[in-house]
């Protein structure tokens, strides 16, 4: 029987992976790709928590984070796809006119 | 050690090190195959989980079709494959950045194995043993269509937005421009919007720089020159 | 008393609808449908809205007052302020007081508007002067009919709030914007002390319904309002002192009298309606409105009756030697409200009504007729520049004479009866021995005040008229040949009005003259059921009831009709006198009268100063400490330290933090990390959470691992109402989803669809979520 705990080391390793990947990586496609690592990570726990309940909201919980997920990559992979076009890199620190 | 404890431990490690790796390639290809890997692990550890039907899940939206988008996505960019523009030009944010995410990020690590390893998170395996319907496809559709038909519903309503938002988004000057001619607009209907600004010279920067985009601009065209990658 | 319901809030309703009517589109009117039209519908609006609300006064005082015999008609719109124990609804009233005011305001107000068209023809402002004068009708009858004083003191402020639009309504003009501002300042003054008076009741009655003051008045010397002391003064004597200090304030009367000759800057047909007619007369109303609380304050009354005295002769003494024809008029009103003052102090009630209908009917018409003068004469207000324009202007000549016969006091014209009837009760009023200066009674003091004002207003009166109509032009050739011609528009309210002006005084017949021709003093027995609030209380504070006494022959008949030839003598001296020295002009006798008494003309010619007086008491002060303000509190405190150093304050942290915004990602993603790292710490290094202190226990008294937080709860369809939404779905998901849906909606007689209770959420096997399983496997 492998004990809650450890799923829950699971969940946390991969989210920091995602996490360090965001904040490491200057590929936009990359960033995305960290940030769905995140969503992993995020989803095992919950998992964890629904089995430990021995309750399903945790597992239906997690399919709509799937879903959210993948519009996220669709929004996304949309924006990378305008920024290509009119940028020639895909360097995420090229992008900071969040400032103006 | 029991035999799903060792699948266990396998396939943690295989996530683990799959995420590592998929962070650390310079090729985005690369890291999206690691990525696959990954999600298959994670996937695996979902069946240990009783999470039978959100394994297969995972696998076909996640690992089959999300990884798809993105791995077609690279291929139509023609990104650069090598990472080299990343290593050759500086980060502006510097290495201050660099550190500073790796020490905030050691330390939550740090944190969160202190607060799961504090003692009242000790506590092993789950306390309900599951039944065989627990996770299955059966089980979480009832509950997704009667307890959760609202957020459901609202979730569909979601992608739906985010599939017309992302038609939107990625959609080419050149396209627009044909639908406007197609809708009977003249050139100087299109001037008049904006859209008709390099139109001949349209060919010499497909796929890379097309000027300044009504919709998409994202940062001021004078700013392509100079800082150009490849 | 019987009262009934009625919907008496129809009556400023109109008023208040046309004044939002020609507020909103005046101007609109104007410009699109063409001036000629538009000043037509800008009109008839505001004609008919008051019409409509005179014909349904009427209606509602002649047909159900008097045909249905009730004393009261009631109308409660809805409870306005409900606070705690304090209740006041906006409620109104129509008895027998507010009946004669609201059928004044109403009546007058008509022939007021009627007048406007003629007078306002030219005026680019049309719609606007229409509304404002709606909407000075609507709170004028809000005024009247209240019957709680705080809505009473609702009508009090908006008419307050008219008069200074109306004043100031040439505001580009800047003195007749500064005097419109005097107005509205003068009468702050005086509201100030209305609001403290209906504090002070309202601290002793616990309610401010004018009811609930009746009753607890009715106690008469045991009342609390006189029991409780405030300063070791019954507290009935300090409200009412406050109160007529609201009244001095909107009646123009000592010492806040001085606004209302300046506030002739409005148009004309404003002065005679808010500026004589009706305005004014709120003081006077409101004492008689509230005459049972008055009647418990010998003090205030006393002081009252003096003010209105001394008010009355100091006023007509101005009046004689002014040259402007309104600002004789001016003072004549304040003079004649001093009249009603004097008779509300001497408690004879329904003499001060009476003179306030019978002053409306002429002083309305005296103002109408000198706006007529003043539109004939190109906007030349001077009488010295005029005369002779009876040949001219007849109908304008004609009521004009008599209205100042009336309001001299000639027989048989309105004035006569109530002037006379007010000098009587000043001189047969002997009981009260407050005041008794140089051992003479008070009556006796008030009656030759009284009587030397009245001597004064015949004079200036007729001298006006004398100036005005008679002799030879004295103006410029061009003004006399291109004179604007009457109209019947404008001569009809003056007819009319007239008409009031002479027969007004069938109101109140004396009872001396029953015998010789008998009609009753219908005035007194109309207002008998308010009169007799104050008429029954004993001792000393009988005040009300003398007033009757009079009438059944507690004043001898002779001493009445003496007084009446003493009244009709003075008032005859004043006309002859006038016309000896005015008739042809100001002749030379006038000129050497006053350089004989030199020093009194020229006082009185300049207002004896009290203008200037005030300026320098008050007026400077108040200035100085505003520019104190000004440059301390506003221009140091607030502009300097308050706005522009917050600026400066946010600029500098702007400054300091602009290095952070640099729009880089990642950085934002690292500081974002690190606050939630923070936070993490301080959760999970604190010693209580890593002990588990704040889980919930469970049944075993164990700490629960985590907490059910509800998701469904908080996601889940519990937390919409779904019931139609699934309505949709019933027939495609058999089961337990429809099983559910009918649990929602209830058992099936039910008709109110519930929100779906929060059950205990179970596992899908059935079992509950986190009760009985909680041994660890």
């Amino acid at each position: 029987m492998v004990p809650i705990t450890h799923f829950l080391y699971l969940a946390s390793t991969l989210f920091v992976i995602g996490l360090l990947g965001v904040m490491l990586r200057r590929n936009v496609l990359i960033v995305l790709m960290s940030v769905e690592l995140m969503l992993n990570g995020a989803n095992i726990a919950l998992v964890a928590f629904s089995r430990f309940h021995g309750n399903l909201d945790g597992q239906v919980l997690a399919m709509f984070t799937i879903a959210v997920a993948a519009a996220e990559a669709a929004v996304g992979l949309a924006i990378v796809v305008s920024i290509f076009r009119s940028r020639t890199g895909s360097d995420i620190d090229d992008l900071s006119l969040l400032r103006d | 050690m029991s035999g799903s404890e060792i699948v266990f431990y396998v396939f943690a490690f295989m996530a683990i090190a799959s995420g590592i790796a998929t962070i650390t390639r310079k090729n985005p290809v690369v890291a999206a195959v690691w990525l696959v890997a990954s999600f298959f692990a994670v996937a695996v550890n979902y069946v240990l989980m009783s999470a039978s039907f959100l394994a297969v899940l995972q696998v076909l939206v996640y690992a089959g079709a999300m990884m798809v988008l993105f791995v077609f996505v690279i291929m139509v960019l023609d990104v650069d494959e090598t990472g080299a523009a990343e290593s050759r030009r500086p980060s502006r944010v510097g290495r201050f950045g660099y550190y500073f995410g790796l020490l905030l990020s050691g330390g939550m690590i740090v944190w969160v194995l202190l607060a799961t390893l504090s003692k009242q998170f000790i506590t092993p395996g789950a306390r309900i043993p599951p039944d065989a319907e627990f996770g299955s496809a059966n089980a979480v559709g009832r509950l997704l269509f009667t307890d959760y038909l609202f957020a459901f519903e609202a979730v569909s309503l979601l992608l739906l937005a985010a599939v017309i938002g992302a038609v939107v988004v990625a959609r080419s000057r050149r396209e627009r421009e044909k639908e406007a001619l197609a809708a009977g607009m003249t050139l100087e209907h299109m001037h008049a919007a904006g859209l008709h600004e390099h139109l001949q010279d349209q060919d010499q920067h497909e796929g890379m720089v097309a000027g300044p985009y009504a919709q998409t601009d994202f940062g001021e065209p004078s700013a392509i020159g100079h800082e150009g990658g490849n | 008393m019987n009262e009934t319901e009625f919907n008496l809030h129809f009556i400023p309703l109109f008023p208040l609808l046309g004044a939002v009517f020609n507020l909103l589109l005046g101007k609109q009117l104007l410009r699109s449908l063409g001036d000629r039209l538009g000043r037509e519908v800008v009109h008839l609006v505001a004609i008919g809205a008051i019409a409509f609300s005179c014909f349904f006064t009427i209606s509602a005082v002649f047909e159900v007052m008097v045909g249905q015999d009730y004393d009261r008609l009631v109308d409660s719109v809805y409870p306005w302020i409900v606070s705690g124990d304090l209740h006041i609804g906006f409620d109104l009233v129509l008895d027998h007081l507010s009946a004669v005011m609201c059928l004044v305001i109403t009546g007058v107000g008509l022939l007021i508007h009627i007048f406007s068209v003629g007078y306002m023809a030219k005026d680019p402002d049309y719609g606007r002067y229409f509304a404002y004068l709606n909407l000075f009708c609507a709170a004028m009858l809000i005024l009247v009919l209240g019957k709680s004083l705080v809505l009473t003191f609702v009508g009090w402020e908006g008419v307050g709030v008219c008069s200074y639009l109306l004043i100031g309504f040439w505001f580009t003009d800047d003195a007749k914007a500064t005097a419109g501002r005097k107005a509205f300042i003068m009468n702050r003054v005086g509201d100030f002390g209305f609001i403290l008076g209906m504090l002070l009741i309202y601290t002793v009655v616990g309610s401010l319904d004018v009811d609930a003051i009746a009753r607890a008045c009715a106690l008469g010397e045991q009342s609390p309002l006189v029991q409780k002391l405030i300063f070791g003064v019954p507290i009935a004597t300090v409200a009412t002192m406050l109160l007529f200090v609201g009244c001095t304030g909107k009646s123009a009367q000592i010492p806040l009298f001085t606004w209302l000759p300046d506030a002739m800057a409005g148009p004309t047909p404003v002065s005679a309606l808010i500026h004589a007619a009706t305005m004014v007369t709120a003081g006077v109303y409101l004492i008689v409105r509230l005459n049972f609380l008055f009647a418990l304050a010998p003090v205030t009354m006393a002081v009252i009756a003096v003010i209105g005295a001394a008010t009355a002769l100091f006023a007509a003494t101005i009046g004689i030697t002014q040259n402007d024809i309104k600002k004789v008029l001016a003072y004549s009103t304040v003079s004649q409200l001093g009249y009603m003052f004097l008779a509300a102090g001497m408690g004879a009630w329904v003499a001060a009504i009476f003179h306030l209908v019978t002053h409306a009917f002429f002083k309305a018409c005296l103002f109408l007729g000198s706006g007529a003068v003043i539109e004939a004469c190109h906007h030349n207000q001077d009488i010295r520049t005029m005369g002779g324009l009876r040949e001219k202007m007849p109908v304008t000549a004609g009521t004009f004479f008599v209205s100042c016969l009336a309001i001299a006091g000639i027989f048989p014209f309105a004035g006569f009866f109530s002037k006379d009837e007010i000098l009587l009760h000043a001189y047969a009023n002997e009981s009260r021995g407050i005041f008794t200066p140089g051992g003479m009674e008070l009556n006796y003091i008030l009656y030759s005040l009284g009587a030397l004002a009245a001597l004064c207003t015949s004079f200036y009166m007729f001298r006006l008229y004398y100036l005005t109509f008679e002799g030879k032009f004295r103006g410029d050739h061009h003004t006399w040949h291109h004179y604007v011609r009457e109209h019947w528009i404008m001569s009809l309210p003056l007819v009319i009005l007239a008409g009031f002006a002479a027969i007004g005084g069938l109101l109140g017949w004396p009872h001396v003259f029953g015998g010789v021709i008998h009609i009753d003093h219908v005035l007194e027995q109309w207002l008998e059921p308010i009169t007799s609030l104050s008429g029954t209380y004993g001792g000393e504070y009988t005040v009300g009831v003398r007033e009757q006494f009079l009438h059944e022959g507690h004043v001898g008949s002779g001493m009445e009709l003496t007084g009446m030839a003493i009244g009709l003598g003075i008032g005859i001296a004043g006309w002859v006198f006038a016309r000896r020295l005015y008739l042809d002009g100001p002749s030379e006798q006038a000129a050497m009268l006053a350089k004989r008494f030199s020093a009194l003309h020229a006082a009185s010619s300049a207002k004896y100063w009290v203008d200037e007086i005030y300026d320098v008491l008050f007026v400077k002060p108040v200035r100085m400490i505003g520019q104190l303000c000004h440059q301390v509190g506003d221009m140091l405190l607030i502009d300097g330290v308050g706005v522009q150093g917050t600026a400066g304050a946010v600029g500098v942290l702007g400054t300091l933090t602009k290095a952070w915004h640099n729009g880089n990602v990642r950085r934002y993603l690292a500081s974002l990390t690190f606050g939630v790292a923070i936070l993490l710490g301080v959760i999970y290094l604190n010693p209580q959470v890593s002990r588990g202190d704040i889980l919930p226990k469970n049944a075993a008294g164990e700490r629960e691992l985590a907490p059910d937080i509800g998701l469904r709860r908080t996601f889940g369809a519990q937390s919409v109402n779904m019931d139609l939404f699934w309505g949709l779905f019933k027939i495609h998901l058999p089961g337990k989803a429809e099983q559910d849906a009918a649990a929602r909606r209830g058992p099936p007689g039910g008709e109110i669809i519930r929100a779906p209770a929060l059950e205990p959420a179970k596992n899908p096997d059935g079992r509950p979520l986190n009760g009985g399983a909680g041994g660890q496997p």
